[in-house]
């Protein structure tokens, strides 16, 4: 059966997403880095937890709802137990759970956003990055790095032909983010000067690892 | 707020114990912080007792709440650390709220501190059998068992307080020097150790910029 409904919901968000800048999301040696181009005032990247930071694109209204839910989720968990039982998993199902009913259900609005869950630990190999749709889906697969958006093809073979054969996980956070920034910069359509919001989850640090470096609430 | 629901659960877990064990609180402690020039020193020591027995030597009393203010905790185990964990939480959960761009202002996580204490003493039949301070560069937050919180120059709480507090207050004034400071922090460690049967002080902190540790004392109870 055609669902009028369900393709409303697929194009209105299809049109947030593919209108909103890119954000990328890679696992470096020293952390995990987020960089996206974001002049407004609205942070597209939060803390959830110690370990577990979030990025998100689309519409605001959606994903600040989203980190809310998140954040008060994992502060009960990690109250009740400890830093080390907050999973990112944990963490991408509830959103992903909720994002699919919203989605899945023709009296309620959905969401209509992309995100980013990534949760830090010892080494680059054990980070993981979740990327979650609109639709609810998380995706599990271990990457090095993501990018969340539409029409990324040109940005990723900007980002690998900037690698230069090297991984990021080789990376420091300083390099990495100047690279990003570099590929970001090369295929960006949007006129002038590109203002970026840029926060990493050190890896060395104990307790709070979440640092914002530039944007709104920048640091440096 | 939901940790509200938190506070209440751990209240009826209390209940059963402070009922069956109804006495004055066990407090073998001493904090002490004391307003110098730049900032504050606050000291305590680390020993863990029940009755007449030692658990530990080395459970630290004083902790950074991250890393921009100390808050100091006197009393019994079983409620200080609850206290502790629900505080700093709430402090997480309002600067994650507003994903890190801004931090609770020192007053507005004094009465965090002031609501959860009044909160979990209500709850509690014998209230909280815990003590804390609070103490940014500026200010000293003096806190009662009930919830009060009174801006203070120096204090001291816990069993050791009686001994050592009028020692602090007799020749304290404005614009102490960081050496004399540690120097009264130091004597008022000794005298606690000396007349009750508080432990030996082994860390201290000052908080200026921000927080430091100071390096340990060693047995004759000197900063090193």
């Amino acid at each position: 059966m055609f669902l009028e409904w369900r393709k409303e919901k697929e194009q209105n968000a299809e049109h947030y997403i593919s209108n909103a800048t890119v954000l990328v999301a890679a696992s470096v040696h020293d952390g995990i880095i987020f960089v996206t181009e974001n002049p407004s005032i609205y942070s597209k990247t939060a803390e959830i937890y110690n370990r577990i930071g979030i990025g998100a694109i689309g519409e605001s209204a959606s994903f600040n709802r989203l980190i809310d839910t998140a954040i008060e989720l994992a502060s009960t968990t990690g109250l009740s137990y400890d830093e080390e039982n907050v999973w990112a998993e944990d963490i991408a199902i509830m959103l992903g759970e909720k994002m699919y009913t919203a989605y899945a259900y023709p009296e309620l609005v959905a969401y209509n956003t992309e995100l980013v869950v990534a949760e830090i630990n010892h080494t680059p190999e054990t980070d993981k990055l979740i990327v979650i749709s609109y639709t609810g889906e998380p995706d599990y697969r271990h990457q090095p790095y993501v990018i969340i958006g539409r029409n990324t093809n040109s940005l990723k073979n900007k980002i690998n032909e900037c690698l230069k054969g090297r991984a990021f996980q080789k990376l420091t956070t300083k390099t990495g983010i100047k690279l990003i920034k570099q590929a970001i910069r090369a295929t960006r359509k949007q006129k002038g000067r590109a203002i970026f919001e840029v926060s990493v989850l050190k890896r060395s640090v104990e307790g709070d690892r979440f640092q914002r470096l530039e944007g709104e609430g920048g640091t440096s | 707020m939901h940790y509200k629901k938190l506070v209440e659960e751990y209240a009826q877990a209390m209940q059963g114990v402070t009922n069956d064990t109804k006495q004055e609180p066990l407090s073998g402690t001493v904090v002490a912080a004391i307003k110098y020039d730049k900032g504050v020193i606050m000291a305590g020591d680390t020993r863990v007792t029940l009755g007449h027995q030692i658990f530990s030597e080395d459970m630290e009393k004083v902790f950074a709440i991250n890393n921009n203010v100390l808050l100091g905790m006197a009393g019994a185990v079983a409620a200080m650390q609850p206290a502790i964990e629900l505080f700093q939480m709430e402090v997480d959960y309002f600067e994650r709220k507003r994903r890190k761009r801004v931090k609770l202002s020192f007053k507005g996580q004094a009465k965090v501190l002031a609501h959860l204490i009044a909160q979990l003493c209500g709850s509690l039949p014998d209230g909280l059998q815990a003590q804390p301070i609070l103490a940014d560069q500026h200010t000293i937050y003096f806190f009662d068992t009930v919830g009060s919180r009174i801006p203070l120059k120096h204090t001291v709480i816990g069993i050791g307080a009686p001994h050592s507090a009028p020692y602090v207050q007799l020749d304290w004034r404005e614009g102490l020097t960081q050496a004399e400071a540690l120097k009264k922090i130091l004597t008022v460690l000794k005298l606690s150790q000396y007349n009750t049967s508080v432990g030996p002080g082994k860390v201290i902190y000052t908080i200026e910029e921000e927080v430091k540790k100071l390096s340990e004392i060693n047995q004759k109870g000197e900063a090193q």
